[in-house]
């Protein structure tokens, strides 16, 4: 079976959205320390909020989702302000968190529902142009797509590994308590860091709702590809989520041409299962968290 | 007297870091060992491989002249009991809830033994609430329907000293069990030390207070470096320059 | 002290709320007894009603000591339910055989499926065994909705389940309502009793504190496979129940999304006690008639109050109403009986 050069363009145009998701969850984790499950909800209600103001408002695409990144990032910075920093404050276990970011995201859903409706909203493109190569039409939307998320994903590993506040999340994911008696502004780099990882998530929802056929249930299936990817490439640098996103879009291709789409979820839970009992850490990690 | 409780050559690295480089210990049947040292000195190490909280690198802990194997839980249920420098109890369980728990190392035999347990105990309470309580009597320890989350610290030491001694154990550790306890407390348990001891049980008793260890022990074990630098009588320790000036001098 | 009398007069940390567990439990009973003939047997709507409140209890008492009490976030919870289901669906359209037995080989499934779970994330904690469980529990609505169609029926499910009948009698949708409610009460009565015995203590005290409940001699691992598969075993008759009142099953009733539903109802009500997870039973019930089910604002209300429960009252509303109550009894018998 030839695969062709345009299947892998999609593969890899899925694999960084997922990238980004993992993207998000590593900012979000990094100083908090938190699994934010509710990443995939930030997606869904940008990729619904772009295709609803677009179809049904006609806003212009590109201020949608400049709108759709807008609100997502506001989405992350409460759920850190609202949610996570007072129950932290109060918890030392791990349940309670997940139990609420569960509610979260459950919560997110409901909301869509009554603001987007719970059918699937169909999303049109930034732009309709295409241009043909070898033959093949390639819509101008998804170059847009892949150079934007490789551009994030750049940006923010350079943010994290040279810039200032960059690496002090570094510092505080290591140890809060040291961090801040170093003077580093503990609250305000975790308020910086959850509203970049709500902001991207949104990115990755409002730039995938033309193909994906969002609905309100897409955040949880959002939420599990993008830890899955996590999972894969681990916390080690910010340039394993796209290791890890890239991965698990080629293997889910691949599983779908061989096994035939229905194996998904079944590759998905083996490929976890694999990942958390061969290399906990990820593929790629500097340092095993210990538990 | 008959041997009860053996280490044997015991070493442990945690990574490159030796912990422990050399350990040999005994404790006969009816004895009370006090083991000193100073912090870092490697005595809640020597516990937790003991107790199998933690894997030795080297050597190994014989129980009535058989290697002891296996994680806490088949130790405890083999009668090694022990409590924790930093009491280790369920802020959301009352002392009396707490110190029932250690009723699982004469309880859960066997996973069959696990499995009706579970099942009756959601008909019927076997719980031997009476021991509990006797228990806590005997150490001086009352209010046993407050929440572990707002005692003092003396008393979740006595709490699980408590949890210790309901197991019934051969063999017990008590790992520092009497910073923050007041007077009574502390006779409480010297007495319930000495019960034990009369039944022919084994004691290792870990605490800064040489003072409080030596009027109980039948004999002592200095460890230094991660290794026993002095051991022997009470006696013979206390009046041994060397001994106070190493304990003394780095304590 | 002798056991017998302790069990007569339990001290005070041995009661909910400063009530013996026996008053919790006739309070409970009567509440049901009123619910069932003042409200369920009423009308067909109603008795659904009914239906829907038994069928939440029993999978959010299920979820009570595997993850209330030890803390291990299991979210394969549709999968058990799905046993359930599903037993009753295939012994009843597809053998002779007498339905009854279906209940305890949905129960049997459950608590298998459940092992198999337990065994597969034995290293995991927090939000990696969430992800794991999830998982699992789609792997299986995978399997349900469209791998396995030839032996679930797939996505059009299983119809024909005949009714339930034991020796001659024959139990009609009233009558399952009321063994449904008893086995409410039971179940809940049942986990509020273990989870004060030396079982569910060591189970809470685990959860605190694994290497002290090893130390005690509380062999955690198969201590935390049983507590998976009972739990299991308890929310397979949510689906037992459900499939016998129904006469059919579509696959659609077993997706992660009940999983999300059930697993606030134990907080909504308080985790204090397994009552808890009944009273939050009853309060979505009670929300959805109130606003129309799925399409109104009631699941978001829902989850918006369980949201805010986690972040300001962890005690859930049994913990309000044990704070007034203590509060309440200290006023009325003087200060110093404390």
């Amino acid at each position: 079976m030839a695969i062709h050069w345009i299947d892998a363009l999609s593969a890899v145009r899925v694999g960084l959205m997922y990238a980004l998701l993992a993207l998000a969850y590593f900012l979000f984790a990094r100083t908090t320390g938190t699994i934010n499950f509710a990443i995939g909800g930030y997606a869904m209600v940008a990729g619904l909020l772009y295709g609803s103001v677009v179809t049904r408002v006609g806003v212009p695409p590109v201020l949608a989702l400049v709108a759709a990144v807008v609100v997502a990032t506001a989405l992350g910075s409460l759920t850190e302000a609202l949610v996570i920093r007072p129950i932290a404050a109060r918890h030392r276990d791990e349940f309670v968190v997940v139990l609420a970011i569960a509610a979260l995201l459950f919560v997110l859903q409901q909301l869509a529902g009554m603001l987007f409706g719970r059918r699937a909203v169909v999303a049109r493109p930034l732009t309709d142009s295409a241009f043909t190569v070898a033959g093949q039409t390639v819509g101008v939307h998804d170059v847009i797509t892949i150079v934007l998320s490789l551009a994030v994903v750049v940006l923010v590993g350079l943010w994290v590994a040279r810039g200032r506040s960059g690496r002090m999340t570094r510092a505080i994911g290591d140890n809060e308590d040291a961090a801040r008696a170093l003077g580093i502004p503990v609250q305000r780099i975790r308020m910086l860091t959850a509203s970049t990882a709500g902001g991207i998530a949104g990115l990755a929802g409002a730039l995938a709702a033309p193909q994906a056929g969002l609905t309100i249930q897409s955040g949880v299936t959002l939420s599990i590809v993008g830890f899955i990817a996590l999972v894969i490439g681990g916390t080690g640098t910010a340039y394993a989520p796209l290791v890890g996103g890239i991965v698990l879009s080629v293997l889910e291709a691949g599983a779908s041409l061989i096994f035939g789409s229905a194996s998904r979820d079944y590759l998905m839970l083996a490929a976890v299962l694999l990942v958390f009992a061969i290399r906990p850490e990820g593929l790629f990690s500097t340092r095993v968290r210990t538990t | 007297m008959t041997e009860l409780l053996a280490c044997r050559d015991i070493g442990k690295l945690y990574g490159g870091v030796v912990a422990l480089k050399k350990i040999d210990l005994a404790v006969d049947a009816g004895e009370i060992v006090g083991l000193v040292g100073a912090n870092g000195a490697g005595k809640s190490t020597l516990i937790d491989i003991i107790s199998g909280n933690t894997r030795q690198s080297r050597g190994a802990v014989h129980l009535r002249g058989a290697e002891v194997r296996g994680g806490p839980a088949k130790r405890a249920r083999a009668g090694i009991s022990r409590t924790f420098q930093l009491p280790q109890v369920a802020h959301d369980l009352s002392l009396r809830e707490n110190i029932a728990c250690g009723l699982a190392a004469p309880r859960f035999r066997s996973p069959y033994r696990l499995a009706a347990e579970w099942f009756h105990s959601a008909v019927h309470d076997t719980t031997d609430w009476g021991l509990v309580e006797e228990v806590s009597r005997s150490i001086g320890l009352s209010g046993l329907e407050r929440a572990a989350g707002t005692v003092s610290f003396g008393d979740l030491r006595l709490t699980e000293v408590a949890r210790a001694l309901v197991q019934q154990p051969d063999f017990i550790m008590l790992d520092e069990p009497f910073p923050g306890v007041d007077d009574d407390g502390v006779a409480g348990v010297l007495a319930a030390l000495r019960e034990l001891s009369a039944q022919g049980k084994g004691v290792l008793l870990v605490d800064h207070n040489v003072d409080i260890v030596a009027s109980i022990a039948d004999s002592l074990v200095l460890i230094a470096e991660g290794e026993v630098a002095i051991e022997g009588s009470v006696e013979d320790c206390m009046a041994s320059q060397v001994f106070r000036h190493r304990y003394i001098g780095v304590a | 002290m002798t056991s017998t009398q302790i069990a007569t007069a339990l001290p005070r940390d041995r009661r909910v709320l400063g009530v013996q567990t026996w008053t919790v439990a006739a309070v409970a009973l009567a509440a049901l007894a009123l619910a069932y003939f003042g409200f369920a047997v009423t009308s067909p709507y109603r008795l659904d009603i009914a239906m829907t409140f038994t069928m939440y209890s029993l999978l959010a008492l299920g979820m009570y000591v595997p993850l209330f009490l030890g803390g291990n976030i299991d979210l394969a919870y549709n999968a058990y339910y799905a046993a359930g289901a599903y037993s009753v669906a295939l012994v009843g359209a597809r053998t002779h055989l007498p339905l009854l037995v279906a209940v305890p080989i949905g129960a049997l499934i459950a608590a298998v499926l459940a092992l198999v779970v337990g065994l597969a994330t034995t290293h995991l904690s927090g939000f990696h065994l969430a992800l794991a469980t999830m998982l699992a529990g789609l792997a299986v609505y995978r399997w349900i909705s469209s791998t396995g169609a030839e032996i679930t029926g797939g996505a059009d499910g299983i119809g024909g389940i005949p009714r339930l009948e034991v020796l001659g009698v024959e139990f009609d949708r009233e009558l399952l309502v009321a063994v449904g409610f008893l086995a409410v009460w039971l179940v809940a009565l049942c986990l509020s009793r273990f989870r004060r015995a030396l079982p569910g203590l060591s189970v809470r005290l685990n959860r605190a504190s694994p290497a002290a409940a090893e130390a005690a001699g509380v062999p955690t691992r198969s201590m935390k496979l049983m507590s998976l598969m009972s739990g299991a075993a308890i929310a397979s008759l949510g689906g037992t129940f459900i499939a016998l009142m129904n006469q059919f099953i579509l696959a659609d009733s077993f997706s992660h999304d009940i999983v999300f539903l059930i697993l606030f109802l134990p907080m909504l009500g308080g985790i204090a006690s397994p009552w808890g997870a009944v009273i939050g039973a009853a309060l979505l019930v009670l929300l959805n008639e109130a606003s129309s089910l799925l399409e109104g604002p009631g699941p978001l209300i829902f989850g918006g109050a369980s949201l805010l429960i986690l972040i300001l009252l962890p005690g859930g509303l049994l913990g309000i109403a044990a704070t007034t109550w203590s509060t309440w009894a200290r006023r009325s018998r003087g200060s110093f009986d404390d």
